[in-house]
């Protein structure tokens, strides 16, 4: 196997993380999940099928693969990374709270004060509903067919493991 | 040319422990719910990925003494296994956190559950102080952080700290 191609998966997600930041400071779409979708997998997809049927890539299959699976796994991990880097996460803040308090700490009634109730539930209704995940009329919360679907998926994984529903 | 170039058994290889990854801790989790369930759920999961990595390693060495590999070769395909095997990991571990912990999913889980629902019920059921109660158990259960005597929280391992520090300062740039 050699570093080329490895490196030409790595330089396909690269173009697309340079388009995706550029783009994103001039204009952050309202629907950001449909948004990393289309620039990380639906265009890299389309692009791939055409350079796979037009040049001769059908004799060089395996290398083809190897540089899509490059592009499609560091794509995945930013997708999943990207909420978390547009949002405060909780367990994230207690911790950075917790050393900037240094060896003094801080009490339950501390850092409930911190963390205001928007950050925690009122900004993620929101948040569903502009990707939307859920619909919100006259305080009605309902799932819209997207949600539904995303509901589906992670209620038989959480039985498949036997699991309850997470503790939120 | 390129048959000779790329190893197929790799890419099998690399696949197929990810396949098992997800499998075995199907399994693992189905197995310990049943029982007494796990102290951390996620940090199993990290612990068992790290492990992963090992007969994955052994079999792309073995591989590569097999087809004659150059060294060069060798280790280009130790960073392809060790490149997708691990980032796969990583997106099948936020799948398993989300599930686990994520507000928004539970969300979508609370009104799959019971239909629409009032904004008030939902915060009734899932009560923003419930929230950091529960994330604060966690950081407990994985040693991140200890409770004093006088009811005062403190940092206790910094093994996530830097991550948080990380995303801190990258959310700065989106």
């Amino acid at each position: 196997m050699s570093i080329e191609v490895l490196l030409n998966g790595f330089m396909t997600f690269s173009a697309c993380l340079v388009f995706f930041i550029i783009s994103i400071r001039v204009h952050r779409p309202k629907k950001e999940i449909m948004y990393v979708l289309t620039i990380f997998i639906i265009v890299p997809t389309i692009i791939f099928a055409i350079i796979f049927f037009t040049n001769d890539y059908r004799q060089d299959i395996l290398n083809f693969m190897v540089i899509a699976e490059i592009h499609y796994v560091m794509s995945l991990a930013f997708i999943q990374t990207y909420p978390v880097l547009r949002i405060e996460i909780p367990t994230f803040k207690i911790l950075l709270l917790l050393n900037n308090a240094k060896s003094a700490g801080l009490t339950k009634l501390k850092l409930k004060e911190l963390m205001p109730e928007g950050e925690l539930f009122t900004d993620r209704l929101m948040d569903l509903s502009n990707d939307g995940l859920i619909s919100y009329n006259d305080g009605i919360l309902d799932l819209k067919f997207p949600g539904r679907i995303l509901a589906l998926i992670f209620y038989y994984y959480r039985r498949l493991l036997g699991f309850s529903i997470g503790r939120g | 040319m390129i048959k000779d170039n790329i190893s197929t058994t790799l890419f099998i290889l690399t696949n197929l422990n990810i396949i098992l990854l997800m499998g075995f801790h199907i399994v693992a989790c189905r197995l310990v719910s049943k029982r007494s369930g796990f102290k951390s759920p996620q940090m199993f999961l990290i612990k068992f990925v790290l492990f992963m990595n090992v007969p994955l390693f052994f079999g792309i060495i073995l591989v590569a003494r097999i087809e004659l590999r150059s060294i060069i070769d060798l280790m280009s395909m130790l960073l392809f296994g060790a490149l997708v095997f691990n980032l796969v990991s990583y997106v099948y571990f936020h799948i398993f956190n989300m599930s686990e912990t994520a507000r928004r999913i539970k969300i979508l889980l609370h009104l799959y559950k019971n239909g629409s629902s009032h904004i008030d019920e939902l915060k009734y059921d899932y009560n923003p102080k419930d929230m950091v109660n529960s994330r604060l158990e966690r950081l407990i259960e994985m040693d991140e952080i200890t409770l004093d005597e006088s009811g005062i929280y403190h940092l206790n391992s910094r093994i996530f700290l830097p991550v948080a520090s990380a995303f801190s300062i990258l959310r700065k740039i989106f």
